[in-house]
């Protein structure tokens, strides 16, 4: 059986997609966080409803809907989704009141809504779907492990399709907090990211991205998923690790025309991609793509959006590029992001 | 044939015990575990009787033999204690080169530091910020039993743990792992206490699952785990085997972010379709373990589904949720534990303080111990937050 994205739907500091000129060129961000460029949230969601949800819920449930609408589906088989920090400003809301206010009174809003699952309720309260609906929030392998999920289910065909979805939310608490950690560079943008990456930190960003995956290939398919996986605490070298995951879908490091790299500017955490660029794949095309969305636990389903792209419209943006492959043809391409050096993600996705 | 899933460990801690013994002992002799906090730091402590593990966290750093720093979470420690014995119960030496994962389900992950320490951040303590994340105490499980092929957590609240089975049953039938370590662990905290109390569905007295007067539920907190294998991977140790995962199924309510509804339409599909994908008859489910938390809501609607789908010819049912309190993303695997004791030794441990059946509803759980029960298949329920329903069925062999 195949894996296809049929539809997409996001909202991400580059803005929403679909757009018509979603990624013509690059939103700037001064410093960090690089929050989400907000929709009319009225387009899609009930207004009534909407003023009781947080930003973590809006973006996901309207992103969804987003994606839906690309598929023209609208009620999904089966829902899966990952997050790693999950609604964080009404975790931190509800922590706050509990502190102040000495366990006295408490509003339960913020509780309801601090479940990680709650993006996943939410969507089916709203399509009205009663099937298998499950939550992933492996950190950095959140994502892939939902992904992982759905081509399975797929796979089996006990489905023939999926709701996929990645969402993480940043506030200005958390980014405070991570602040005095040093997780983030400062006065840093996100153009000038990659050009300050031999100094420790990174830039925050978030976002939520759904795909709509079918075992059906449509007309208006973006790509098709091949496989993923996710390894902790690689037990051989990074090279050997990918050529071994290639293999196991028939592939070589020669086929792979795009790799994709979680590169986040933080020297203590890239170095692991060092021999990605300078060895296994010196004759494909690099990129990366946290300058777009910045670094949050399932920034890797932006890259997915990303990739799906690339292979629908056979265009690399030249603002992602680390190093260019003599052919501008993407057949096949391959995501590899990891979180230092801890949690290993690979997906391969090719042209349909 | 699709590929089965057997059991053959497993490990528990919970407020009536340490360890799988323990635990039997505690529901063999009815004594049950929920009491006034002492770790727990909150104005709630004489008001809010709860199912709390009694050791503090140095003391269960000791039972591991390791030393810990701030970033140490409550719900590690409690999930690396169950998820060590499951490992031991199943005869695993560390050294057999077989693929091995850990699916592991957590609600509140390190919320039980955060909420002591993050107003108060200084150079010493400031590495508990990473414990927070729900996958931080499934990595310091996965590092004390050196685990690396497939490292995953799952949080859909109180249904996270047997969607954790669930997964990682899912990796050893698609051919990807041998054997997963699969459950969840949840500490208490004042932020799960304060938060079902805001919701003012916590009973001040013991909890009184699927009675007329019930008035909610006590918290609890645990860890427990299941080791799950291939039919190859348990070739040659047969005789470690304690079940077959029969079959299990997820549904969702899709009606409310909190409360059930009415048809309890959520809880009816997934055990449903768990009974289908067993390939097993209504009539074979000989016992229930049901969800039964003690409050309005769910026991009303858990009736309704249970009714829907047996009619008259209910299976003998109970929920342990007042030997435990309701243990919130272990809840699931901890009723599995005890759902497994209930087919190894053939004894259904009673719903405590029952006493008159719901009017609108009147179903009548199991009140006393009962020893020498045929079983062949149990049933288990967790339902959650945002109208996760999840149904497991285990099997003898």
């Amino acid at each position: 059986m195949s894996v296809f994205i049929n539809g997409i739907g996001a909202i991400s500091p580059q803005g929403c997609f679909p757009s018509i000129n979603f990624l013509d060129e690059i939103h700037r961000f001064d410093a960090g966080p690089m929050t989400v460029a907000a929709p009319k949230y009225r387009d899609f969601i009930n207004p009534v409803l909407l003023r009781r949800m947080n930003k973590f819920i809006r973006m996901g449930l309207a992103s969804a809907i987003m994606c839906l609408n690309d598929a023209r589906v609208e009620t999904p088989e089966a829902i899966i989704t990952a997050t790693g920090l999950g609604s964080v400003e009404d975790t931190d809301k509800f922590l706050d009141n509990l502190t102040n206010d000495q366990e006295k009174l408490l509003n339960p809003t913020p509780f309801i809504q601090s479940t990680h699952n709650v993006v996943a309720a939410r969507v089916a309260i709203h399509t009205g779907c009663h099937d298998y609906n499950m939550t992933y929030v492996h950190k950095n392998a959140a994502f892939e492990q939902a992904l992982l999920d759905a081509v399975l289910k797929l796979n089996t065909g006990k489905y023939s399709s999926i709701l996929l979805g990645a969402s993480d939310e940043i506030t200005q608490a958390n980014y405070d907090l991570k602040k005095q950690l040093n997780y983030w560079k400062q006065n840093i943008g996100n153009l000038e990211l990659f050009d300050n990456r031999n100094s420790p930190g990174t830039i925050a960003g978030e976002g939520s991205v759904f795909f709509y995956l079918s075992a059906e290939k449509v007309n208006e398919s973006y790509a098709e998923i091949i496989t993923t996986k996710t390894v902790y605490k690689l037990s051989a070298g990074v090279d050997e690790t990918i050529t071994d995951f290639l293999a196991s879908a028939h592939l070589a490091p020669a086929d792979i025309d795009l790799v994709l790299l979680g590169i986040n500017g933080n020297v203590e955490e890239d170095y692991v991609y060092d021999s990605c660029m300078n060895q296994v794949f010196k004759n494909s095309h690099i990129a990366w793509y946290k300058h777009l969305c910045g670094e949050y636990e399932t920034a890797s389903g932006f890259a997915l959006l990303l990739a799906a792209q690339i292979l629908k419209t056979q265009h690399i943006p030249e603002f992602i590029k680390l190093q260019s492959a003599p052919t501008n043809a993407v057949k096949n391409i391959l995501i590899y992001q990891q979180r230092n050096n801890l949690n290993h993600c690979f997906t391969v996705l090719s042209r349909c | 044939m699709p590929p089965k899933v057997f059991v053959t460990g497993i490990g528990i801690v919970s407020a009536i015990g340490l360890n799988v013994s323990e635990n039997f002992s505690s529901l063999k002799s009815l004594k049950h575990g929920i009491g006034v906090l002492k770790n727990l730091r909150t104005i709630h402590s004489p008001s809010l009787p709860s199912g709390e593990v009694k050791l503090s966290n140095s003391e269960l750093a000791e039972i591991l033999g390791i030393r810990i720093g701030p970033d140490f979470s409550r719900t590690a420690l409690l999930g690396m204690i169950a998820a060590r014995e499951a490992l031991q119960n199943a005869g695993i030496e560390n050294n057999e080169r077989r693929k091995m994962g850990i699916v592991s389900a957590t609600s509140v992950g390190g919320m039980d530091r955060t909420e002591l320490l993050y107003r108060d951040i200084t150079p010493e303590n400031q590495n508990f910020i990473a414990s927070h994340v729900c996958g931080d105490s499934t990595e310091k499980i996965a590092d004390f039993l050196q685990i690396t092929d497939f490292v995953s957590t799952i949080s859909t609240a109180c249904s996270s743990s047997l969607n954790a089975i669930m997964a990682g049953a899912e990796m050893i039938k698609n051919n990807l792992l041998d054997r997963v370590i699969a459950g969840g662990s949840d500490a208490l905290s004042k932020f799960t206490l304060n938060g079902f109390n805001s919701l003012m569905i916590l009973d001040k007295n013991h909890n009184r699952p699927f009675d007329a007067e019930r008035k909610g539920l006590n918290l609890g907190e645990g860890a427990a785990y299941l080791v799950l294998e291939s039919e190859n991977a348990v070739k040659g140790r047969e005789d470690k085997i304690c079940c077959e995962l029969k079959g299990y199924a997820n549904a969702n309510d899709a009606y409310h972010q909190t409360a059930s509804s009415n048809n309890g339409e959520g809880a009816f599909r997934a055990m449903s379709k768990a009974i289908q994908h067993g390939g097993l008859n209504i009539s074979d489910i000989d016992y229930i373990n049901a969800h039964g938390t003690g409050t309005i809501n769910n026991d009303f609607t858990e009736a309704v589904a249970l009714n829907r789908l047996f009619g008259k010819d209910l299976p003998l049912f109970s929920s342990t949720k007042p030997f435990t309190g309701h243990t919130l993303g272990a809840a699931g695997v901890i009723e599995s534990v005890i759902s497994i004791l209930t087919l190894r030794n053939k004894m259904i441990f009673p719903n405590l303080n029952f006493c008159k059946p719901i009017l609108e509803m009147p179903l009548v759980p199991v009140t006393e111990r009962m020893e020498n029960v045929p079983i062949k298949n149990v049933l288990t329920n967790s339902f959650g937050f945002g109208g996760n329903d999840s149904t497991l069925i285990f099997s003898a062999v």
